[in-house]
């Protein structure tokens, strides 16, 4: 009887066990989700973001603004604005990484891709390349400054 | 199978708590740190990126406290002591 007892105690336990594991993967895959797609698709804000393109090239960041206007290692842009980064290369694979923001991406040749940039505080942040592209890959900085808004 | 008394199952929880406790020191040390040479901007963005990351962070604590307080609690309990057959009593 004890053995019994024993056994079903074991089992509940495993059966605690497998369900919780399962509860907290299933937690995490939802919030993960939810999450990433705010941040994939600018639906944390309501505005109409301005585009600059982000083009990745050894070893310097160019930002090209929606006049024309090409800024090299400096992007400017207005707090509480939000902004919509098109990030390209134009040689290898660089990554467009912002660490104050944990926003990293790649900027690969030929294809584009979109993240959605918004801060709420004037200042500067670093851009770094967080993808090795050569001996040059330690110097492609930039800054990004974040100016009050008008 | 070993009968646990009252104090066992306290050190047993004791010690999961002590681990957990080393996990959040760690993480709000290391917060600190990082913080110190890359201050998180305020931003919707950044406000997702970061709870998200401490969400994983102490659910992995919570996890890693719990089963290795378990084992390092077995361990130590039903350790082969000297003279006795193995195994617990």
């Amino acid at each position: 009887m004890e053995g019994h007892h024993e056994s079903k105690a074991m089992r509940v336990g495993e059966l605690l066990t497998i369900i919780g594991a399962s509860a907290i993967f299933v937690y995490l895959a939802i919030i993960s989700y939810v999450g990433l797609a705010r941040i994939s698709t600018g639906s944390f804000s309501d505005q109409k973001p301005e585009v600059i393109y982000v083009v990745g090239e050894q070893y310097d960041w160019r930002f090209i603004y929606p006049n024309g206007t090409v800024s090299i290692n400096n992007v400017y842009i207005y707090a509480n604005k939000t902004y919509e980064f098109v990030i390209t290369s134009r040689d290898v694979i660089h990554s467009f990484y912002i660490p104050q923001l944990g926003i990293k991406f790649q900027a690969v040749p030929g294809f584009n891709f979109t993240i959605y940039i918004k801060v709420d505080k004037p200042g500067t942040y670093d851009i770094w390349c967080a993808e090795f592209c050569g001996p040059g890959h330690y110097l492609m900085l930039a800054k990004m400054t974040v100016l009050p808004p008008p | 199978m070993a009968k646990l008394s009252l104090l066992d199952y306290l050190a047993w929880a004791g010690l999961v708590a002590l681990l957990m406790g080393i996990w959040v020191l760690v993480g709000i040390v290391g917060s600190w740190i990082v913080n110190q040479y890359i201050p998180i901007a305020p931003s919707p963005v950044s406000s997702i990126v970061f709870s998200q990351f401490n969400i994983v962070y102490y659910s992995g604590g919570f996890v890693f406290s719990l089963f290795t307080g378990t084992l390092i609690f077995f361990a130590i309990k039903f350790r082969e002591r000297g003279g006795e057959s193995g195994g617990p009593s």
